[in-house]
């Protein structure tokens, strides 16, 4: 991240471009080792050793590290996926508090100097919004068998005349709601990194001690903003996954 | 930057499937289940200080009335004591009563008695020195009127004596 420029031509966007740290390629499917997959399995790695640490280590009367995952653990089972899906929906507390942990995570690694923010890539949020998407889907079918899922997109009781409006925005609705996901969080982690790239730029561009004050204070402004963007973010995604599943379980409502 | 790359999908799936596979094998379960147990925990410590309140309660209601029920028998014990002690009171002063009445009766009989005695002893007396009296006056020629004078004379000495005491 802090390796914003350097050169005569200062491009913030320098900063998102892919380079292959390890060349992987499988037939047509280039499955190189980019900077967010490092940063996507470091993150993966940080996350599965704290939470395993303190689950191997638990204590009947919690403190420090445990007490903070509890906490974090408590929040999701109970105030995401018990209150926004119902007590059916515990089945679906892995999923929605595993993505919770993994946005998080990915968003808090890119805040550290010199790493990258793999939920700043298109790809990787698209990639959950995707996989949220399949297992909304999943989950309504599962529930109401095909037909019967598909159905309850059309409400009882409208005229037919409506239907050829009714569908279309149905199935818009359908797809409008991953792509917002995945736009969404992409959007908030690039535009908030892009920020601080800009202040950062700001003082190379003008090489002087007067004006570097200025974007220095942005620059401490914009990190602390950053903080909180990341754990609004991955409660955001997560919260919206519930909410979606809620929907697909409860199609009666 | 906006290109579409199936491998970093691709990648993601892999990453998030093999977090979400590690995570709910080694650390959601036995985190959920502490705080399950914690739950539980403090569930059954609150239904068990309540039951330990209540049984308290009623034990205390049970000593109350346990204590106004003794404080109602230590009246009533009282009471009783109290009425006893007075009848006893009666008693004792009526029997001490009537013994001292009996005994200023007896004392008065033994009056009168030892008083009839010494009187009676006292006539003896008075006779005997009449006879004496009368013995020197017969010595001493005596005429019958002189005789009669003297005895009268005696007596009524007697008799005055008699009043003095």
């Amino acid at each position: 991240m802090a390796e914003g420029g350097g050169g005569a031509a200062i491009d913030p966007l320098h900063h998102f471009e892919l380079h292959p740290i390890v060349d992987i390629h499988l037939g047509g499917l280039d499955l190189s080792i980019t900077q967010p997959v490092l940063w996507m399995m470091i993150a993966s790695a940080v996350t599965f050793s704290v939470l395993t640490f303190v689950a191997m280590t638990l204590k009947k009367y919690p403190k420090g590290l445990q007490n903070l995952v509890e906490v974090i653990v408590n929040f999701l089972r109970k105030g995401l996926v018990i209150d926004v899906i119902g007590k059916e929906g515990i089945g679906w507390f892995p999923f929605v508090a595993t993505l919770f942990l993994f946005v998080l995570s990915c968003n808090i690694m890119g805040l550290i100097p010199g790493s990258f923010t793999a939920t700043s890539n298109i790809n990787v949020t698209a990639g959950l919004a995707i996989l949220v998407f399949f297992m909304v889907q999943g989950a309504g079918i599962r529930k109401y068998g095909f037909a019967g899922y598909f159905k309850a997109f059309i409400p009882s009781g409208i005229p037919s005349w409506i239907l050829p409006i009714m569908v279309p925005i149905e199935i818009i609705s359908l797809f409008a709601k991953p792509f917002s996901l995945a736009v969404r969080l992409f959007a908030n982690m690039m535009a908030g990194h892009m920020v601080i790239l800009v202040f950062l730029s700001m003082i190379i561009l003008f090489k002087s001690i007067v004006i570097t004050p200025l974007p220095l204070v942005g620059v401490i402004i914009m990190y602390a903003f950053e903080i909180f963007v990341a754990l609004i973010q991955a409660y955001i995604f997560s919260v919206l996954t519930a909410s979606y599943l809620s929907d697909a379980l409860h199609m009666e409502h | 930057m906006f290109e579409a790359e199936p491998g970093l999908i691709i990648w993601t799936w892999l990453c998030f499937g093999a977090l979400l596979g590690l995570l709910a094998k080694f650390a959601y379960k036995p985190i959920v289940a502490i705080l399950d147990q914690r739950a539980n925990d403090i569930r059954e410590e609150l239904q068990a200080s309540d039951k330990t309140r209540k049984d308290a309660e009623d034990l205390l209601l049970k000593y109350q009335a346990k204590l106004d029920e003794g404080r109602a028998d230590v009246q009533k014990m009282i009471e009783e004591g109290r009425s006893v002690g007075e009848k006893l009171k009666r008693e004792i002063v009526e029997k001490a009563d009537a013994e001292s009445k009996a005994l200023v009766k007896k004392a008065q009989e033994e009056i009168e008695r030892e008083k009839k005695k010494a009187l009676m002893a006292l006539q003896e007396q008075v006779a005997e020195l009449s006879v004496q009296v009368a013995s020197k006056m017969i010595a001493e020629t005596l005429r019958p009127m002189d005789h009669e004078k003297l005895i009268a004379g005696a007596l009524a000495q007697v008799k005055e004596d008699y009043a003095k005491n």
